[in-house]
């Protein structure tokens, strides 16, 4: 019973009506092999919301990871230029991110700057130093073994959702079964008393923007990879994506809240609306509006219930 | 006929009753003094009284006349005034602006020197002569405090609501308000006195009640009241506590040596094992500072902190622990389980992973002893009572079995009861060879736990007492400060006077200069009329948005919509306008891009101010949208075929004085008028404002909607200097914008900053890149642009730390 008024069940609800209206629309939608197929748009997606969860959850915000990624897959594409192995570019590019992430972390954590004046600004100077480096062409014509990265399957499973689903799992440990997790959540309902309960909350947010930088950097490898060219507009709005399948997820943004199956949920709903929006009306201008107006209505909606249930308490 | 009556007031938060029906009278040139302990009641009364609060039942009676409930301006209208507690000032503002809020003379615009005239009378009323035009962050608490009450007085004040007024006063101090109390006691005002402070009451009151629980238990004449009376009505029985039986001492275990932090200076003290130690003093006095800095929490100037003889590294390890004062914001996480919260700090022999079944055996050990009342121990924290959560914070601390316990308050806010279990259990743990130090500032608790008593006074050791030779007298006579304290000083970026804001302002008008000699000596032809026509067009946009942005960031919101609005306002521009399209006349296609640029603030706007959902995700939400929109009105085509009469509004310079004008517009709001005196209040301090009865959301509707009708005026200068508009219009500008803002001396968290900042951040940003032009370093260096903007907010934000950490 407690499941069925849970978020997570109300983002169920919403895929599997889409997905019954889908397959009346566009039967040839809803197919194994054209979501598989699909699916390839997810991963990148998907991976970097699984940092942004645990940064929203300490009350934080990193509006600079698309603009992380970008510059990370510029600094693959120019080192895999100047005649390096793919392979070792895409780990310096990882470094290269989890370096600008502990460049957030450090801002965030050390100058107490508010999160979003941060990476606000990071967000502009990655991307644009990204457009500098690389004076904003596309680098391409990677072998097929660096490609098969993004291409390649296990059973069936592309490798991207092979590790999606590692670090997916890895962060749902940490928050339900380590004493870490249980900090992030003590961090994001009062910092204040994380900080008199003797919790290194500093180095807790370093370490969380350093992650989201690393994740970034992988993301940055599977995206090249994937599209076999590395440009400085890559991930353009990804923050956003990101933020609203957390908050989809029902994370609450001013943290202590949040799960990683809801976010899971939360990409899934976007992914599926996306696709089958551009599948049917075969444009993408659809996009954007679906994504904020998804974004706009579910909170509004959470404001109205939460009202709801705080005026039942009070005639109670 | 009594002044006020109260018929039946009650109300309740949640299901928790704060006031039971409850029937009072006052009447005028009385002192009548309202206590009672925490959680009584006092402050739901004076709230209810001043009009913050719309009580559930009942009636107010003004002459015999019913007033409206819950209007801040009604009650004021019949002559209730309120001095709310320290934390509703603002800060970041002056004292004239304090003392006028909400009752400014004139119009819509401000009478500064009215104000000023009648604010410094007022001052003068109450004794003060210092200068209000300085910001209230600069002023000692006690001017402070005679700002808020010169203000609650002037005008046709009949009542008068005091609430603790004396908790951060010296004695000199609290002897010139008593004065004051009198003065205004034979004009015939009644005066509602909430305090704790037996001796006050005494001196003051004509007449005296008690709250309990929400109740009225007592209601009595002065003189036919006694302290022991009061308190027996307060508590619900009569209180003794046990004096403790001082045990044996072993080593030395804290041992704190010159320590000097913050307010705290040269501090040197002692406790030894098995012995409890209290540190008095008043409130303020650096008693919580030291302990925060003996627990690593405050960074340390100087001296030695030593556990056990060891420095100390890490505070838990060591056999260190703190149980601060503030339950709510520093001790507990209410939202939390109870046995969450009793592991949260690090318990010996915890593990990484968590570890359900050990944690619920510890948890249930603990609440078993301290017989904590509890549904369960999985139960929310918040669902406790007061005094059941203190014993929580308790046992979070025992659990980490401490060599050395620092105890704030530890009975702030509890029952008698639970008061008594936790003196015994602290008697216990000194017999078991712990080390104590209790800070409190309840007298008799510090007489009956102490084995010795430290006073603290103004951040120094005033004196010690044997716990033998220590009477409240003698404790009193040294935390009493023989003079005024020093005012606080805390600088920061203000309204445009003063200190660091007009650095900000310099330091960012002398690099822009700096840039501008570096240009000119690149280039001459820098300085010529059409390079800087074409600069001034080229940040006119910037300057026209920024200066909206400042008044969204000024009041504590943000606004990242604004370049995708402007998109979105010109694409309407371009469609209403093009042949191709609709082929509407100009003037109508203006007045389309400029009501789109509206209804797109107006959104932002409602969903901040109504539906309360934080700003940056809101505009976050409609940056999207807009954009989306934009891109499905395109259809993937540019759009062409502005006609001429458009095209010269882009070309021909007319920009310029627009942003001259808009600029103006905001200065003046800042400046002038009471819209800007209600932001720069509600980014000081949001809480506050509600207090004061500003009307907080239709002033966050309209800033959204001034931004977005900014934005289509941006959009439409600039995008007629286009030949064709395409998608990409606007995009990243709100970035543009913001940095204007920020690198302009603006503070992100609100309440500081201002226009001309704006306009030099602006100028700064148009300048470098123009410079990046004349360096002719080909088409390479555009593409470096964004990264320099950005470059330019981190520099900035990272030299107000350096600034901060500089003066300190």
């Amino acid at each position: 019973m407690k499941f069925l008024r849970s978020r997570e069940a109300v983002l169920l609800v919403l895929l599997v009506l889409l997905m019954v209206v889908a397959s009346v629309l566009e039967p040839r939608f809803v197919t194994v092999r054209t979501q598989v197929l699909l699916s390839s748009h997810l991963w990148e997606l998907a991976l970097v919301a699984i940092p942004m969860l645990l940064i929203i959850m300490i009350g934080g915000i990193d509006l600079s990871v698309g603009a992380m990624l970008a510059l990370c897959a510029v600094v693959l594409g120019l080192f895999f230029e100047k005649g390096m192995n793919p392979f070792l570019a895409g780990v310096i590019a990882i470094l290269v991110g989890g370096a600008l992430g502990f460049a957030n972390g450090w801002f965030v954590a050390k100058l107490k700057v508010h999160p979003l004046i941060v990476t606000l600004a990071t967000m502009a100077a990655f991307r644009g130093i990204a457009e500098g480096i690389s004076q904003a062409r596309p680098i391409s014509g990677y072998p097929e073994s660096f490609q098969a990265i993004s291409q390649g399957k296990v059973m069936g499973v592309p490798y991207p959702a092979l590790i999606f689903l590692a670090i997916a799992a890895s962060a749902w440990f940490l928050l339900t079964k380590t004493r870490r997790g249980r900090w992030l959540v003590a961090i994001g309902l009062e910092e204040n008393v994380a900080r008199f309960s003797a919790i290194p909350v500093a180095r807790v947010k370093t370490r969380l923007y350093a992650f989201c930088g690393l994740i970034c950097g992988l993301a940055a490898v599977l995206l090249v990879a994937r599209n076999n060219t590395a440009k400085a507009d890559l991930g353009m709005g990804m923050e956003l994506e990101a933020i609203t399948a957390v908050v989809l997820g029902g994370a609450s943004i001013d943290g202590g809240k949040g799960k990683v199956l809801g976010v899971i949920l939360g990409l899934l709903l976007i992914h599926e609306t996306r696709q089958f929006t551009s599948f049917h009306w075969k444009q993408n201008e659809l996009d954007a509006i679906v994504l904020g107006g998804l974004l706009i209505v579910t909170l509004l909606v959470e404001r109205i219930l939460s009202r709801e249930r705080a005026r039942k308490v009070k005639q109670a | 006929m009594p002044l006020v009556q109260l018929r039946g007031i009650s109300k309740s938060y949640g299901g928790v009753h704060a006031l039971r029906p409850l029937d009072l009278e006052i009447h005028a040139g009385e002192v009548l003094a309202v206590c009672g302990e925490n959680g009584a009641g006092k402050s739901t009364l004076n709230k209810v009284l001043s009009g913050t609060v719309v009580p559930d039942t009942g009636a107010i009676l003004v002459d015999g006349h019913e007033i409206q409930l819950g209007s801040v301006a009604s009650a004021e209208a019949s002559g209730i005034a309120i001095v709310h507690q320290e934390s509703a000032a603002f800060l970041h503002l002056s004292a004239t602006e304090n003392h006028q809020m909400m009752r400014e003379p004139g119009s819509a615009w401000l009478d500064r020197a009215e104000m000023h005239r009648r604010t410094a009378e007022s001052l003068a009323g109450v004794g003060e002569t210092f200068d209000p035009e300085t910001p209230l962050e600069q002023r000692s608490l006690a001017q402070r405090q005679m700002v808020a009450i010169a203000r609650a007085v002037s005008g046709d004040c009949r009542v008068l609501i005091l609430d603790e007024p004396t908790a951060s006063l010296s004695a000199r101090e609290t002897q010139s308000l008593f004065q004051v109390i009198q003065n205004l006691r034979s004009r015939g005002v009644a005066i509602v006195y909430v305090s704790h402070r037996m001796d006050e009451i005494f001196e003051l009151a004509d007449r005296v009640v008690v709250l309990r629980d929400g109740q009225l238990v007592a209601d009595k004449p002065i003189a036919e009241t006694s302290p022991d009376d009061l308190i027996q009505a307060m508590v619900g029985r009569s209180v003794e506590f046990e004096k403790r039986v001082p045990g044996n001492l072993g080593e030395v275990l804290l041992d704190v040596r010159d320590l000097c932090a913050g307010p705290v200076q040269s501090l040197s003290f002692q406790v030894r094992a098995g012995e409890v130690v209290a540190m008095a003093g008043l409130v303020g006095a650096g008693r919580s500072e030291a302990a925060r800095a003996i627990f690593g929490l405050d960074s340390v100037d100087s001296g030695e902190i030593r556990v056990a003889g060891n420095l100390v590294k890490e505070p838990i390890r060591q056999g260190l622990a703190l149980l601060p004062e503030d339950r709510q914001h520093e001790g507990l996480h209410l939202a939390m389980s109870v046995r969450e919260n009793l592991m949260m700090a690090a318990v010996p022999g915890q593990t990484s992973l968590l570890q359900p079944n050990i944690e619920s055996r510890q948890a249930e050990e603990m609440i078993g002893q301290l017989s904590i009342k509890t549904a369960s121990d999985l139960a929310a924290v918040a669902s406790l009572s007061g005094g059941n959560q203190q014993k929580v914070l308790l046992g979070k601390w025992l659990a980490t079995q401490p060599k050395v316990l620092i105890l704030d308050e530890p009975t702030r806010g509890v029952d008698v009861g639970a008061k008594d279990q936790i003196h015994r259990l602290i008697s216990r743990l000194a017999e078991q060879g712990v080390a104590v130090l209790v800070i409190s500032s309840e007298l008799n608790e510090v007489l009956a736990l102490a084995d010795r008593v430290l006073v603290m006074q103004q951040g120094r050791l005033a004196g010690e007492l044997s716990g033998s030779e220590a009477t409240q007298g003698k404790i009193l006579e040294l935390a009493l400060p023989q003079n005024a304290p020093p005012p606080l000083v805390h600088r920061g970026i203000g309204r445009g006077g003063s200190a660091l804001g007009a650095i900000r302002v310099l330091g960012v008008g002398i690099l822009l200069a700096a840039m501008m000699i570096v240009a000119t000596i690149i280039n001459p032809s820098f300085l010529s009329i059409e390079n800087i026509r074409d600069m001034l067009i080229g940040i006119s946009p910037a300057i026209i948005v920024g200066s909206m942005m400042t008044l969204v960031i000024l009041a504590r919101e943000i606004d990242i919509s604004v370049g995708s609005l402007m998109g979105l306002s010109a694409v309407s521009l371009g469609i209403a306008v093009s042949p191709d399209r609709l082929g509407l006349p100009p003037a109508v296609a203006v007045g389309v891009c400029l009501g789109v640029g509206v209804l797109g603030g107006l959104f932002n706007g409602l969903l901040v101010a109504y539906a309360r959902i934080p700003s940056i995700i809101v505009t976050l939400g409609t940056l999207t949208l807009f954009s989306g929109l934009t891109k499905l009105l395109m259809g993937g085509k540019w759009i062409e075929g502005i006609p001429a009469s458009l095209r010269t509004l882009g070309a021909s310079g007319w920009v310029i004085p627009v942003a001259v004008l808009v600029a103006l517009l905001g200065f003046w709001v800042t400046r002038r008028t009471r819209l800007g005196l209600r932001i720069f209040a509600l980014g000081s301090n949001p809480d506050a404002a509600i207090l004061y009865g500003i009307k907080a959301s239709q002033v966050r509707l309209l800033l959204f909607m001034f931004t977005g009708l900014a934005a289509s005026v941006a959009a439409l200068f600039s995008a007629t200097q286009l030949p064709v508009i395409d998608a990409e219009f606007g995009r990243n500008f709100e970035l543009t914008a913001i940095a204007a803002v920020i690198v302009g001396g603006t503070s992100i968290r609100g309440g500081r900053g201002g226009i001309l900042g704006t306009i030099l951040g602006a100028a700064l940003l148009g300048t470098v890149s123009t410079v990046l032009i004349f360096m002719k370093l080909g088409p390479a260096v555009t593409y470096w642009e964004r990264a320099i903007q950005g470059g330019f907010i981190l520099v900035a934000v990272l030299g107000d730390h350096l600034g901060r950490w500089r003066r300190t």
